[in-house]
């Protein structure tokens, strides 16, 4: 006995076929969203490794500084007051360079601003013992 | 403010040369982040793009599916 056949209508052929057609012209554009996709990736990707080529190149500029400046610690050296500079006679100003602790700037007397500071801070221990 | 501190004058330029050189490279850094931040957005927008396209796909595999579904 031969195997029956079955066959299944279709309604509307026309509306299948072109449903069928656009999703494929769908998948083909979808693909090449994809491609574009991909290539603005790569781009990234080579832009990044170029900024990492950059940030390579800075950080070997740095030691190459630091090789040519002196290699004092800024942290040791005597503070250098600006006021009092002011308020000193010029004869006695000296710029101080290193290993010359021995020069020392004489201090013949207070600062204004430091003596205001003084008499203030009297004056308030004073007004707090009224208190 | 600390004591001033003295470098030979050829060092100093050398140190001013270097220093160039690092302003100049970050310049270029500048640049390139820019291009990132621009392709970041390209990016995102071909990334929205594609999954609209992807929901029509799905959409029209639907109503084909659905137009099969009704036979004669």
């Amino acid at each position: 006995m031969p195997s029956d056949i079955l066959y299944m209508g279709i309604e509307n052929p026309n509306v299948i076929r072109k449903g069928v057609l656009e999703s494929s012209k769908d998948l083909i554009q979808f693909l090449q969203k994809y491609e574009k996709l991909k290539a603005i990736r790569a781009e990234k990707q080579a832009q990044i490794a170029k900024l990492r080529i950059i940030y390579d190149d800075i950080l070997s500029m740095i030691p190459e500084i630091k090789s040519e400046l002196p290699k004092i610690d800024v942290k040791t050296l005597p503070k250098w007051d600006v006021r009092m500079k002011e308020e000193l006679p010029a004869e006695e100003h000296e710029i101080a360079e290193p290993g010359s602790e021995e020069k020392k700037i004489p201090k013949k007397r207070m600062p204004s601003v430091d003596r205001l500071e003084a008499e203030l801070n009297d004056i308030e221990q004073k007004l707090k013992s009224i208190a | 403010m600390s004591t001033p501190v003295f470098v030979k004058v050829e060092r100093y330029k050398k140190v001013q040369t270097a220093i160039d050189r690092v302003k100049k490279r970050l310049e270029d850094a500048k640049i390139v982040f820019k291009r990132i931040n621009e392709l970041k957005t390209e990016e995102e927008h071909e990334l929205g793009a594609w999954q609209s396209e992807l929901a029509r796909i799905e959409n029209k595999i639907s109503n084909i599916q659905s137009a099969l579904s009704k036979p004669r």
